[in-house]
């Protein structure tokens, strides 16, 4: 054959099988749809992940504004002949001097050297490029508006990411701000620096390293947030992946009877395969663009929660604008052309097996079907087993993940056996007749319907463990944060300040001040921050502990005893009871805290003890309890005798209430991909009960003629439906509660080294068995539709057709 | 000779050589005349016209169509001599539900590329589809539909036409004026006509009649 | 923060909107001082910076072998770059300075970039004693010694070499007055070719011990192309015979402009009249998405000299953020030798 002749051949196949869906738009459309909405689930998934990440970057700078650590002296201000110093020694510093703007009350300007700072390091250009007016001091809606609002002429570039009332600019510009440039308040460290350098202290005595303060960073809450929305886009993946497998399945089964044909005439088997190919390529371009458009307008009609935070945060409409991201663009052109092919496979290799001549052997099918089910059920109880075997054994995040797979494919493949078993339960238990009847055909459709409802299971289960999992981790950060931040103000003093100065004219001012002594240690390798804590009732009240021993707090402000925190307690294996032994130093752990916003490990003993220590110890920061003096009061004494800075201060409420603002946009989210999810899986149980259709016919035609009327029939077809989405959620709930388990305590300890408490929700569970059953119900609305208005003659062919 | 069959064996699942469906069939057909196949339900007919259409394999035996073997052919070889040379008429048509009257009258044509329009049209006409070219089969009769799977037979010019009940679905009157049509086709065409029937009346109309009876051939 | 941070600093350098050829090199001077012809150079003076002058280098090239007599090269720059003419002191300071180092074998290539602002003693140039530094990379004399030493470190690779001088101060062009073009664009060019240089070069956590000769460049100007001047290709080159070759072909968009300076074995130099050294590209090689010859024919008819030029390792190119190409060749022909190549404008 020459390769014109098959390029003919192969178009004219093509044309034939394509020509079927002329002919049936609705289920062209059908298919289309469920494609697209498979891909518009994975899309809308990768497009929110990536705008939240985003949108959570700049919210947890604004967080922390500064989390490199610093070099400060200890007695006195630094001059910039010491970064000089420094520098030509090889070290990797930049400097930064923080003043307040003359004229106004509180706003603060950070002086930095953009030539060498860590974050804001700055790039050279090719001169060729065309220069701008940008003015080189940033700053963010608030602090600009501020700044109009007084009047004061100072063109700022926007940054986003700043807190509020802080400028920050180059030293060149410190003049134009009628700004001194010296003394230089502390030198920045970067993290990266060169090997074998002279410590700093012996370059020029007196100068030290801080670490960054008490962590209220959230950025590891949020990664562990990210990581969460990722295991869910992958399951929403197997999801899409289930319809649409269903879809093509559907697609290829109407058309048995054209293949049979079309080799009938001559068309060799390979060249149907290539036609069905293109066919399928095809159909997951258009339905994969069209996905990714849903996909696009999902996201959008979810983010403007997300922009209306930043709205809430910045005061101006920024950033709400949903970008078109290639990655999540083009994984989704991908999900859709693999997807249709990786599901297709097994459906093109039916085709390449396909008789051309009908089967005689049609009477072995049931038989055939059993197996089919055993065999998915003895696989999905080995993959149970291996999951978790490696699980128990490896005790990794790579594990965690292995068993999470294993989990909800092992259970899935076993659905089938369970349902059946079930349904013959309820069928020998059924009244003889028509009841009888309605169970033994709804086990026959079973094996019809098991890739659907797997979907659904799967669907169902996501969405409990997803929910479960999102409110343990609101709860638990309402509560972290309540707790931990109680305190009315905390105060991060910087190289020059005077500690014993600050508190007691905090303590003259009628506040409570407890100071949090700092200092850090090594134990088997890992850097350890040691914080001393006054004898305060403040800190039994609020410090939160997930394990204890018995009178833990007095014991400890005795001095005798320690706490560490979760990720000290799980990387060192150290648990109430247990002895911390390093060197001279040998302390029974008291309790364990929570410490979500942290990597590092952590101890607090009492202030006394630390003292007693000999290792150097300094004050970074001050715990204010206002005891209802005005708050402005305090900022401004404080601002103003001691030189404070806005960006020292962090108020609880303001942090709470941000914090709060971005969980609660990624819990809506979550809510309306749940619901997208189970539509997803509502709509491949609709096709497979409309490609079950014409199969259906010849089984309902005998019980039509012994006098059931169609609408009777209709009612039997919704309450079969029904059935099973009840009976596939009330089997996902358990399955749903471990994934939530797994997401918690595995993943999460393996990933970040803290374990989210986990929050049973039962609302939830009725909430999403409602939408389940829903969803059984508009999937079987239109062939029960169907069924009602069909016509004697149609039921009557049945009869007709039979040889 | 067209067609030759000889000692063909055919047996399914679980039939041992007794219970054979077919046990050793032999027959020859030429170019241009006409075999009429006969027998009770299950007797193997359709078995053998399958055998015959190279739609399935025999188990011993070997069938031949103008000199080449079919048991030395593969799958794809197979799909060849099908696509060129032999057409089927089925009981049930099996025309394609979404392709017009004409497209599906030059179906086979076009796939087996050997398409001529005037030998297509000239089929249509004498067939006395004109006015239904654009219709779809389902607005068909069922005597027009089985006309419009013979113009598809036909439009190869096929060196072997097979012909499985093609009036089973017919009124008696229609059956007997689309019998003459196919065999009057095939005379003008030299095609060799294989048909399976169970009605003796069809059976006599052509030029040789067989009758299969468990697997063999009685008379 | 990249394109905010390209903006800044575009800002920053207030470059005109017109800037022209490599680097901006061909940008036109206004306010600058302008190369004179009639100005004697003196020394130690003109070893210091030109503030007046827009842009200025420190240029140290050296050839190298191990103790297996593998080759390697060195190369260690300043660049100071005036943004404006202000004479503004400490942080206001218009100048930029810029430090490129880099090391080369026959398998490797390391570079490293530093960008300080002048003023603050960050980055800067003594004359006497002299030294020029960024951060803690340096070019400097000993009192004592009178040899030099040269450092420069970065994560991945570092060297330190020390240098003694074997020779005289070479003038380039006219007496230090440098023609780069038919329109008159010039620069003060001065060059110390007799160095000798001993130290070790790093990679990674291998020391190797090397020994060899260097060749420092000296050169300022405020605008050494002309407008149409898309790049160069220049060659430092030090022949067996002890004569040396400092070469230059000025791309240009209608022609190219070729000049240079022949050095004899004693350190006598003679100018080379444009168009007398002849340099062609025999091979081009893609390095980082640019296409470069690595290998040239090099002439030089009045003194017979016709000679292959290739890079000892084609992928040296400078991924700074002026990027460019260089690296040590080796010599082979009618004289055989080392040198050091260097292109730029390959965009």
């Amino acid at each position: 054959m020459t390769l014109k002749e098959k390029h003919r051949l192969i178009w004219q196949s093509f044309r034939t099988i394509i020509s079927y869906w002329y002919r049936s738009p609705i289920q062209f459309f059908t298919v289309i749809f469920g494609l697209a909405l498979a891909t518009a689930l994975w899309s809308a998934v990768q497009a929110i992940n990536s705008e939240a990440r985003a949108s959570y970057d700049r919210a947890s700078a604004q967080l922390s504004l500064n989390d490199h650590s610093t070099i400060t002296h200890v007695t006195r201000a630094l001059q910039l002949a010491d970064y000089v110093v420094l520098r030509r020694k090889g070290w990797d510093v930049s400097p930064v001097a923080q003043f307040n703007l003359p004229q106004t009350a509180n706003i603060s300007v950070i002086l930095i050297d953009i030539l060498s700072h860590p974050s804001r390091r700055t790039e050279m250009i090719p001169s060729g490029q065309p220069s701008t007016t940008e003015p080189l001091v940033w700053a963010n809606y608030i602090t600009r508006n501020r700044l109009e609002a007084l009047d004061l002429d100072i063109k700022t570039s926007l940054d986003t990411a700043l807190p509020d009332n802080v400028i920050i600019t180059d030293f060149s510009q410190a003049a134009s701000l009628g700004l001194s440039t010296t003394p230089l308040d502390h030198l920045l460290l970067a993290q990266e620096q060169l090997p074998n350098l002279k410590s700093i202290d012996t370059l020029i005595p007196g100068l030290k390293i801080n670490r960054p303060a008490l962590s209220t960073d959230t950025g590891t809450l949020t990664e562990s947030f990210h990581l969460n929305l990722t295991a869910f886009g992958f399951l929403s993946f197997v999801v899409g992946l289930f319809i649409v497998h269903s879809m093509i399945n559907l697609a290829l089964e109407q058309r048995r009877g054209l293949f049979r044909t079309l080799r009938c005439l001559g068309v060799p088997i390979w060249v149907l395969i290539t036609a069905l190919g293109c066919e399928m390529l095809l159909f997951a371009l258009i339905a994969g663009g069209s996905g990714i458009g849903i996909g696009y307008v999902l996201a959008s009609l979810l983010m403007p929660g997300v922009s209306g935070t930043l709205q809430g945060l910045y005061g101006a409409d920024i950033a709400g604008v949903l970008q078109l991201r290639s990655d999540w663009v083009l994984s989704g052109l991908a999900i859709a052309v693999f997807g249709s092919l990786l599901a297709g496979a097994r459906g093109l290799y039916l085709v390449a097996k396909l008789p051309i001549l009908q089967s005689p052997a049609l009477f072995a099918r049931s038989q055939h079907i059993q197996r089919i089910r055993n065999r998915g059920a003895i696989i999905g109880g080995v993959l149970l087993f291996l999951g978790t075997v490696v699980l128990l054994t490896t005790n990794t995040l790579i594990g965690g993940f292995i068993f999470l797979g294993a989990l909800m494919l092992g259970t899935a493949l076993a659905l089938p056996l369970i349902l059946s078993k079930v349904i013959s339960a309820l069928t020998d238990r059924a009244q003889p007749g028509i009841s009888a009847w309605i169970w033994s055909d709804l086990r026959a459709q079973l094996h019809m319907l098991s890739l659907p409802l797997m979907a659904l299971l799967l669907a169902v289960a996501t969405n409990i463990g997803v929910e479960t999992m999102t409110s343990s981790f609101r709860l638990t950060l309402i509560s972290w944060l309540e707790q931990r931040f109680t305190a009315d103000l905390y105060v991060r003093l910087e190289g020059k300040s005077a500690p014993n100065h600050i508190q007691s004219w905090l303590t003259d001012q009628g506040t409570t001040a407890l100071p949090l002594m700092t200092s850090e240690t090594v134990i088997n390798g890992h850097l350890v921050s040691v914080y001393g804590l006054m004898d305060h009732p403040f800190y039994e009240e609020n410090w939160p502990l997930i394990a204890k021993q018995t009178e833990a707090w007095p014991t400890f402000h005795l001095g005798q005893g320690i706490m560490i925190n979760e990720q000290m307690a799980y990387g060192l294996d150290l648990w109430p009871g247990d002895q911390l032994v390093t060197g001279h130093f040998s302390q029974p752990i008291l309790g364990v805290y929570p410490d979500y916003g942290n990597t590092q490990f952590q101890m607090v003993m009492a202030q006394k003890q630390l003292l007693l220590s000999d290792k150097p110890t300094h004050i970074p920061s001050f715990t204010i309890l206002l005891n209802k003096i005005e708050k402005p009061d305090i900022i401004n004494g404080l601002t103003e005798n001691f030189g404070i800075h806005q960006t020292q201060f962090l108020d609880q409420n303001s942090l709470r209430t941000r914090s709060l603002a971005i969980f609660d946009q990624t819990f809506l989210i979550t809510n309306a991909l749940n619901v997208l999810t189970l539509s997803v899986a509502a709509f491949a149980l609709l096709t497979s009960f409309l490609s079950m259709w014409s199969q259906r016919l010849p089984q309902i035609a005998p019980i039509w003629a012994m006098g059931i009327p169609s609408q009777q029939l209709a009612r039997y077809e919704i309450i079969r439906s029904l059935a099973l989405g009840a009976l596939v959620a009330i089997l996902a709930i358990p399955l749903g509660l471990v994934l939530a388990w797994t997401l918690l305590n595995v993943i999460n300890v393996q990933a970040f080294g803290w374990k989210l408490p986990f929050h049973a929700t039962p609302v939830s569970w009725v909430k999403v068995t409602c939408l389940s059953i829903l969803a059984a119900l508009l999937a079987a609305l239109i062939p029960a539709g169907r069924l009602r208005s069909l016509a004697p003659s149609t039921l009557l062919k049945v009869f007709n057709n039979e040889r | 000779m067209a067609l030759i069959l000889k000692n063909v064996t055919k047996r399914f699942d679980g039939q041992t050589a007794d219970t054979a469906v077919l046990r050793g069939i032999s027959l020859q057909l030429e170019r241009g005349s006409s075999l009429a196949l006969t027998g009770e339900s299950g007797s193997g007919k359709s078995t053998l016209l399958h055998l015959a259409a190279a739609l399935d394999r025999c188990d011993d035996g070997e069938i031949s169509l103008d000199g080449r073997r079919y048991d030395n052919l593969t799958d794809f070889e197979l799909s060849k001599l099908r696509r060129k040379f032999i057409s089927v008429v089925f009981q049930q048509f099996n025309l394609i539900p979404s392709l017009t009257v004409q497209a599906n009258i030059e179906l086979h044509a076009r796939i087996g590329d050997q398409f001529d329009i005037d030998w297509c049209g000239a089929l249509t006409d004498r067939l006395g589809l004109s006015t239904l070219q654009n219709r779809y089969p389902e607005q068909l009769s069922g005597g027009q539909q089985q006309r419009v799977a013979i113009a598809r037979a036909l439009a190869i010019k096929p060196a072997l036409l097979l012909a499985d009940e093609p009036t089973g679905n017919l009124d008696e009157s229609i059956s007997l004026e689309v019998i003459d049509l196919m065999q009057e086709l095939v005379k003008e065409h030299s095609t060799a006509l294989f048909l399976v029937t169970h009605s003796t009346q069809i059976a006599n109309r052509l030029d040789r009649q067989i009758h299969l009876k468990q697997g063999l051939i009685s008379k | 923060m990249n394109a905010k941070t390209l903006i800044i600093i575009a800002s920053f350098l207030s470059t005109p909107a017109h800037a022209q050829g490599f680097a901006g090199l061909g940008t036109t001077a206004d306010g600058f001082a302008v190369p004179d012809p009639n100005t004697q150079l003196t020394f130690p003076k003109d070893h210091g910076a030109h503030p007046d002058f827009r842009i200025e280098w420190w240029y140290l090239t050296a050839t190298l072998k191990d103790e297996q007599q593998n080759p390697y090269g060195v190369q260690w720059t300043l660049f100071r770059l005036a943004t404006s003419t202000d004479d503004g002191k400490g942080w206001n300071t218009p100048h930029i300075w810029m430090g490129h180092a880099a090391a080369t074998s026959e398998t490797d290539h390391v570079f490293a970039e530093r960008i300080a602002r002048g003023g603050i003693g960050q980055a800067g140039v003594e004359s006497a004693p002299f030294s020029a530094w960024i951060d803690h990379w340096q070019l400097a004399e000993s009192k004592e010694t009178g040899t030099y030493s040269l450092h420069a470190s970065s994560a991945g690779f570092s060297y330190d070499l020390k240098l003694l001088e074997t020779g005289p101060l070479v003038l380039q062009g006219q007496d230090g007055y440098s023609i780069k073009s038919a329109d008159g664009q010039a620069s003060h060019y001065y060059s110390q070719p007799h160095f000798d240089a001993k130290g070790h070069i790093q990679f990674g956590d291998k020391r190797i011990p090397v020994q060899g000769n260097a060749w420092y460049d000296r050169e300022w100007s405020s605008q050494p192309l002309s407008a149409d001047q898309t790049g160069w290709d220049w060659f430092s080159l030090r022949f067996d015979t002890g004569a040396k070759l400092m070469g230059f072909v000025l791309r240009g968009e209608k022609e190219n402009f070729t000049s240079g300076t022949w050095i004899s074995p004693s350190g006598e130099p003679t100018p080379l009249a444009p168009g007398a050294f002849i340099a062609q590209p025999l091979h081009i090689h893609d390095v980082q998405g640019r296409t470069i010859p690595t290998h040239w024919q090099v002439e030089l008819p009045e003194k017979d000299l016709s000679v292959e030029v290739k890079a000892l390792n084609p992928n040296a190119w400078m991924g700074t953020n002026f990027s460019y190409w260089e690296g040590p060749v080796t010599v082979t022909g009618s004289h055989n030798g080392a040198g050091y190549l260097e292109m730029t404008g390959y965009e």
